[in-house]
């Protein structure tokens, strides 16, 4: 038995050759990851059932007027496209792939804490891949780093094994963000004492190594330490996304087929 | 017929509680609930469970909480082995006494899942992974006393064999 798990944790670790055993496991076991999320659905459907009736108008209201608010700032956005496409024909730049969504649902998050990864209800059948880049409704989250036919895995931006190529917004300086197993920060490794960064600086994905699309904010520079005895700056990055909160998030497909 | 469902009730009852979403403060605090059920059944029924039985809940362990596999099948089937060895011995200490084993246990096969983390590329992480063995062990004397009135409801009995 001994010899039989060696064996696995060498086949897993050094080839791909488990991953179709693997997504087959992982499709047999969607029952029970759907039973683990039992209690999170239940106290949703009790708190929907239970709202009061101005409770519900309140919140009608809110919808409403956020509803407005966006669809003024998509027409803007639209205006903003349309100039944006013909200043690249100005500068003959090649146009931006244009970028499909997916709205997806996060059914188990990981239960390890060395291991930060959601996982959620879409998977191969309906197009995710794996690398395939995941925001929330706030900034960047993660990418998929296992799929199965109808569930597939994200690896959170905050997971130490994670690295995003970002820049920053102001000077647009080109670094590295990376997780440190912590939901509310992330560092910033190999930054020169003397760079010009500074406390509140926004990051976004710089679209460098080919996995994140540019321009997806990533969060906001919450605290530098400059040590004179270190050779670099220590930087901690607040990430907009709710890492550990969000139960809704969009997979981007920012490459053909 | 109905020990088999038992049995097979609680093994998932237990998967279940491993991966249920929890507060992300409160996640080292998460007992092994899985080692704790196959270790009941391993000590009350040792001529039906062992290590196959482990390294088979361990593998399917192994994709559920997304490790490299391998992983739980080796750290089970380690633990369950030495419980199979000792299970005369143990079956005679106290609930408490036990507990003091199920630490021991837990803690060895923690270490094992450490290992394997660090040789395949994750950044050490102190003491905190030893935490979940103390829980476990708390919780070892209830969760016995609570499988065995399942056990004894549905008639299945230990044969004793001399």
């Amino acid at each position: 038995m001994i010899l039989f798990s060696v064996l696995l944790l060498v086949l897993d670790t050094t080839t791909t050759a488990l991953q179709p055993f693997k997504s087959y496991l992982m499709d047999a076991a969607k029952p029970l990851y759907g039973l683990a999320d039992m209690p999170n659905r239940l106290l949703k459907f009790g708190g929907d059932r239970t709202m009061t009736k101005e409770g519900l108008v309140v919140k009608n209201a809110q919808l409403e007027a956020e509803g407005l608010v966006l669809r003024a700032k998509v027409q803007k956005l639209a205006a903003l496209t349309i100039e944006n496409v013909r200043l690249r024909e100005l500068l003959n730049a090649s146009a931006p792939i244009n970028e499909r969504l997916l709205l997806a649902e996060v059914i188990v998050v990981s239960p390890n804490p060395l291991l930060h990864y959601v996982m959620i209800d879409k998977g191969s059948e309906d197009g995710v891949y794996e690398g395939q880049p995941v925001v929330d409704a706030y900034g960047l989250f993660g990418q998929i780093m296992e799929v199965a036919s109808h569930s597939s895995r994200v690896l959170l931006i905050s997971d130490q094994r994670h690295a995003v190529p970002v820049q920053l917004d102001r000077t647009g300086a080109r670094l590295i963000a990376e997780g440190m197993n912590d939901f509310i920060e992330l560092s910033i490794p190999n930054v020169a004492l003397t760079s010009d960064i500074i406390k509140g600086d926004v990051l976004s994905t710089s679209g460098l190594g080919g996995i994140f699309p540019v321009g997806y904010p990533l969060g906001r520079v919450a605290e530098i330490t400059h040590d004179e005895g270190l050779p670099f700056s220590i930087i901690k990055v607040k990430p907009f996304a709710h890492l550990d909160r969000t139960r809704h998030v969009l997979l981007l497909f920012n490459r053909d087929g | 017929m109905k020990a088999d469902l038992l049995v097979l009730v609680t093994v998932l009852a237990a998967m279940l509680l491993s991966i249920v979403d929890m507060p992300s403060w409160s996640l080292w605090a998460r007992p092994e609930w899985v080692l704790l059920v196959l270790f009941y059944w391993v000590l009350a029924l040792p001529e039906r469970f062992g290590i196959f039985s482990a390294a088979t809940v361990g593998l399917i362990q192994d994709s559920l909480t997304a490790s490299v596999y391998g992983r739980h099948v080796l750290a089970y089937s380690l633990v369950v082995a030495v419980v199979l060895v000792a299970h005369k011995r143990l079956r005679m200490f106290d609930a408490w006494q036990q507990a003091g084993m199920i630490f021991m246990l837990i803690g060895i096969e923690r270490l094992i899942k450490y290992w394997i983390d660090i040789a395949s590329g994750q950044a050490p992480s102190g003491l905190w992974f030893l935490f979940p063995a103390m829980i476990s062990a708390l919780i070892w004397p209830w969760l016995m006393v609570v499988l065995r009135s399942l056990r004894r409801r549905v008639g299945l009995i230990r044969v004793i064999h001399h």
